[in-house]
């Protein structure tokens, strides 16, 4: 009976709504789960590209019969590569099949001529004549079937000389409308630049000549001459020095720098971008650039690296990647990343026959393909290595950045050109993220606790059901409206009124204790009625009165102590920025957005201590301040402690008040008077500009990434400190 | 262990509570009410305390008589909208003044509360939270005065070895000692238990009563129990409570031998509480 009584129930509709409810509940609680893992599997995939290690395909190899090759170029999405030999002999071939498409050569060559490759362009090649008349050809491609060699620009005599002219370099503008040649002539570098007047393919070419003549030291051996990119500096390397002229101006190039080398080098050759050379030594690679020291400009050593021993250097065209190759032994091909000092890949390769004589070796412009060329065949490589700038160096330590007079820590992701080198340490991000939480924490905190402590333990219950939704609105304010107000309000009302805010700062709570002070003095004299007012009532209109004290005579002390401009003695006197749009600022706005959670939080745990525990300590005589002190305080520390927590971690991911409350510039510097940029406002500023799958892209998830773990790693050291506090008051 | 009978039997030479003098007198309440916003909660009470005496106070739930206990050391003061009339002196001075200063008040009349209430501290700690937190910082001074309030507890000999340990480890026995010994380390004059045993066991209860008797030779106890029993074995006066009114008062012995009213003689024989 009872049995049968007990299946009968097993279906009831009870039982039935608790199982539905148990499956709903659970289902919320695991979805909320996997999507915290969705979320975090997403950045990391995103991240990831980042750090894997590059990778070197052999693609095909294509035999050659044009003899010693002097340029190449890919063409068509890279599937195409063009060869050029020293006669001028032009032929295109598809990668994939090694099928000739195209092939073309200079007319009326002579037999005796010369080709030259622009340094900073391998489709312009010059072709110069035993009687010195020059032709500048560009190397262009209409389609996949079709290689032409169009003339550019023809001079009739580059020099008088009739003999070859040594360590001849020249480069030919983007805009193509100059042209800077350099060459040895005995003791001296000859130098020729042509100017365009109108454009270059106007009808009537009309070229402006400027010939020079830059002394340099006698006995001078010159190992190379280079003519850097947009004709701005000419490199002179000997074997015991560099020198550097400065051909910005064309009519009046100057030596600007000079630097000893201690040993002879082998070769050198520029980095794509402003002012970078590399020096090859055997087993060797010298980066040297221009930086600013203490004695003025300065040609310096910056890095090394180990190279191969009689190997063959040559870089990328845009980014800062070079590569040595060496087929002495096994053929070897080292790749390296200068500015970061990163060896991204040693790969033997295998397709190319041991000493192999490899006088050609190019990257395509994207930097995705590699053509190493023999006299008999070429080889052509694919190579993944789309982040080539990114690793934990660049990310988190000093480096040294081209012309930077020291290794720092820089964030400068945007790029004007395609020459820019984008600067990626996180650490500008991250200090200016832990510097506006700090700033924030300290304005806010102590004015949270201490709202707290009143609301919960001295204010009337009637009050303090008034007060505290008061406080807990203030959250709803959109921070957009905050940092909105504080950037274009409060920033330069306190610019204006630093003075008076700095004096009331210091001179406040001196006027609340000695108020108090006479107070205690005088109470006694005072009707019982005026007595039993509270005392904060009291200190109300004291603390205006003296407010408006201060701003009304503030003027006067700051034109008699500072002459009227507290502004300028800080940034000459004391030497310290001053930036409108301050960590002061932020702090105040923040304070905004996190006093109402942390006052909510450490209010509630104020509260909620139990009346036995403030009745025995008042009970045996301690004041209510004693009892809020050394029982209340202690025994609502965990709950106090979490608001901290929980008020940090909303300061660390605020966004919109930092983004409009600051001048968001990334810099290294504590100082509450400069602004600085969060990882969290740089996120929303740069992720809509960034292009997707770049490394500036996956850069800024690798920041959301590292603002989630700094959360998470807060949460987790909070938890457990709460654990930790709760176990010692457990019985409670 | 020992015996109540001293107690019972001084309660024949004991002084009707009416006819105490004022030597014999630590506190004296004179026409106290009490109300709580528009509601009274006592009406119009009359006693005088005698020293070093027990006196207590019992009645059924919501007599009032924890009300008039919290009100000898203005612990009153805690709940809001509540107001009083009359006079309570202690020392000769009327105590619900405004002025007085409770701090000081409380530390010559101590209190110690139902459930055991330490501080989530060390027994050490909390023995000498009074001496702290009135300034005294003197190691050795502290010391002495621990040991010595445990002692008069009966708790030295079972936390001597651990007096740095929490106190929140003590069984409910041992801390509601403990709450005692804290309370009379500031060397009250006045203690006042309110229903100090009813979160208790029955062996912790009888050490309490125990505790009491010690006590009374050197403070005025008043002590508020629901069990009548306790009051009869550990009291020398007392006081039934009814309604917010006091309806007898007298030495203990008779009180519940011969009550003289009505409604003393109903509770006391189970009618009702």
């Amino acid at each position: 009976m009872q049995n049968k009584h007990l299946n009968s129930s097993a279906l009831n509709w009870r039982q039935i709504k608790d199982k539905l409810l148990y499956i709903i509940v659970t289902l919320g609680g695991v979805s909320v789960l996997l999507t915290l893992l969705v979320l975090f599997c997403y950045l990391f995939y995103v991240v990831k590209p980042v750090f894997e290690p590059v990778e070197v395909e052999f693609k095909t190899s294509i035999s050659n019969d044009l003899g010693q090759i002097i340029s190449s170029g890919f063409y068509q999405q890279e599937n195409h590569i063009w060869l050029l030999n020293k006669s001028g002999e032009l032929k295109a071939y598809e990668v994939a099949s090694g099928r000739l498409v195209a092939e073309n050569k200079i007319e009326q060559f002579a037999s005796d001529s010369r080709l030259i490759v622009a340094e900073n362009n391998k489709n312009l090649i010059a072709a110069l004549t035993a009687e010195q008349q020059l032709t500048i050809y560009q190397v262009i491609t209409p389609d996949s079937h079709q290689i032409e060699l169009k003339e550019l620009a023809s001079f009739e005599q580059l020099t008088t000389e009739s003999e070859a002219l040594d360590h001849i370099s020249f480069t030919v503008n983007e805009a193509k409308d100059q042209v800077l040649f350099a060459w040895q002539h005995k003791n001296t570098i000859k130098t020729v630049a042509y100017r365009l007047k109108q454009h270059l393919l106007s009808e009537q070419d009309n070229w402006d000549k400027l010939e020079q003549n830059l002394v340099i030291p006698k006995q001078a051996e010159i190992q190379a001459i280079h003519v850097g990119s947009h004709a701005a500096r000419i490199f002179v390397v000997t074997l015991k020095q560099i020198l550097v002229f400065d051909s910005l101006d064309l009519a009046n190039i100057k030596l600007i720098a000079s630097a000893p080398l201690t040993a002879e080098p082998k070769a050198s050759l520029l980095l794509p971008g402003a002012s970078s050379l590399l020096l090859q030594y055997p087993g060797k690679v010298e980066q040297w650039f221009e930086a600013n020291n203490a004695n003025g400009r300065a040609y310096v050593q910056v890095r090394a690296f180990d190279s191969l021993q009689n190997s063959l250097i040559f870089t990328e065209h845009f980014r800062r990647v070079f590569a040595v190759f060496s087929a002495l032994q096994t053929p070897t091909l080292k790749l390296f990343h200068s500015t970061s000092e990163n060896l991204l890949a040693e790969v033997h390769l295998t397709d190319i026959p041991s000493k192999t004589e490899i006088s050609e070796a190019d990257f395509s412009f994207t930097g995705r393909k590699l053509v190493l060329s023999s006299s008999e065949r070429v080889f052509v490589y694919q190579i993944d290595n789309p982040h080539p700038e990114v690793n934990f160096t660049s990310l988190w330590q000093k480096i040294w950045y081209e012309n930077y007079p020291e290794p720092d820590y820089v964030w400068q992701s945007g790029a004007y050109s395609d020459e820019f080198e984008a600067k990626f340490s996180l650490m500008p991000l991250t200090l200016g993220t832990v510097k506006s939480a700090l700033y924030g924490m300290l304005f806010s905190i102590p004015l949270a606790i201490a709202a707290a402590i009143y609301t919960a333990f001295f204010m009337s219950s009637t009050m303090r059901a008034k007060v505290k939704p008061v406080i807990e609105t203030m959250e709803a304010l959109p921070t957009v409206i905050l940092g909105f107000m504080a950037g274009l309000w409060l920033a330069p009302l306190i610019e204006s009124y630093l003075f008076s805010l700095i004096l009331l700062f210091f001179l406040a709570p001196l006027v609340v204790l000695s108020a108090a002070a006479v107070w205690f003095k005088i109470k006694h004299l005072l009707p019982t009625k005026i007595q039993l007012i509270s005392p904060v009532l009291l200190l109300m209109p004291v603390l205006m009165v003296f407010s408006c004290l201060v701003f009304a005579t503030a003027e006067q002390f700051n034109v008699w102590l500072f002459n009227g401009n507290v502004r300028l003695f800080i940034n000459t006197e004391l030497g310290w920025d001053y930036e409108q749009r301050n960590a002061l600022v932020v702090a105040i706005a923040m304070g905004f957005a996190v006093i109402p959670t942390v006052f909510t939080i450490a209010e509630d745990a104020i509260y909620a201590v139990p009346k036995r525990f403030t009745e025995a300590s008042l009970a045996l005589g301690a004041t209510r301040w004693q009892t809020m002190c050394r029982v209340v305080l202690l025994i609502a520390s965990p709950g106090i402690f979490s608001a901290m927590m929980l008020g940090f971690s909303r300061a660390v991911g605020e966004t919109m008040i930092v983004l409009m409350a600051t001048g968001n510039t990334p810099i290294m510097d504590w100082s509450i008077l400069e602004g600085m940029r969060t990882l969290a406002a740089n996120i929303a500023i740069e992720l809509p500009e960034a292009d997707s799958d770049s490394s500036h892209y996956r850069i800024l998830f690798l920041s959301a990434l590292v603002l989630l773990v700094f959360s998470f790693f807060f949460n987790t050291l909070a938890d457990l400190v709460r654990h930790h506090l709760r176990q010692r008051y457990s019985r409670l | 262990m020992i015996s109540f009978s001293p107690s019972m039997q001084s309660a024949s030479y004991l002084t009707a509570p009416d006819e105490l003098s004022d030597t014999e007198t630590e506190l004296a309440i004179n026409n106290y009410c009490l109300f709580y916003g528009q509601q009274q909660a006592l009406f119009d009470i009359n006693m005088k305390i005698p020293k070093n005496k027990v006196t207590a106070l019992i009645g059924p739930s919501g007599c009032g008589k924890s009300t008039l206990l919290r009100s000898i050391n203005r612990m009153n003061d805690l709940l809001p909208d509540c107001r009083t009339q009359g006079e309570i002196l202690f020392a000769g001075q009327n105590i619900m003044q405004p002025n007085v200063d409770v701090a000081t008040l409380r530390r010559m009349i101590g209190m110690v509360f139902q459930s055991p209430n330490p501080f989530p501290k060390s027994i050490f700690e909390n023995v000498i939270y009074g001496l702290r937190v009135r300034g005294v910082n003197n190691k050795r001074r502290l010391d002495s005065a621990a040991e010595d309030a445990l002692r008069k507890a009966a708790l030295w000999d079972e936390v001597k070895d651990r007096l740095d340990e929490s106190a929140l480890n003590l069984s409910g026995g041992q801390q509601q000692r403990l709450v005692i010994a804290r309370a009379i380390a500031v060397e009250p004059s006045v203690l006042l238990l309110d229903e100090p045993t009813s979160a208790l066991d029955p062996i912790s209860t009888l050490t309490i009563e125990e505790l009491i008797n010690e006590l009374k030779s050197t403070y005025t106890v008043v002590i508020v129990t629901h069990n009548m029993q306790q009051a009869a074995r550990v009291s020398d006066y007392t006081a039934f409570m009814f309604m917010g009114e006091l309806i007898e008062y007298t030495d203990t012995n008779q009180l519940f031998t011969t009550p003289s009213k009505k409604k003393t003689e109903d509770y006391i024989t189970g009618r009702y509480g």
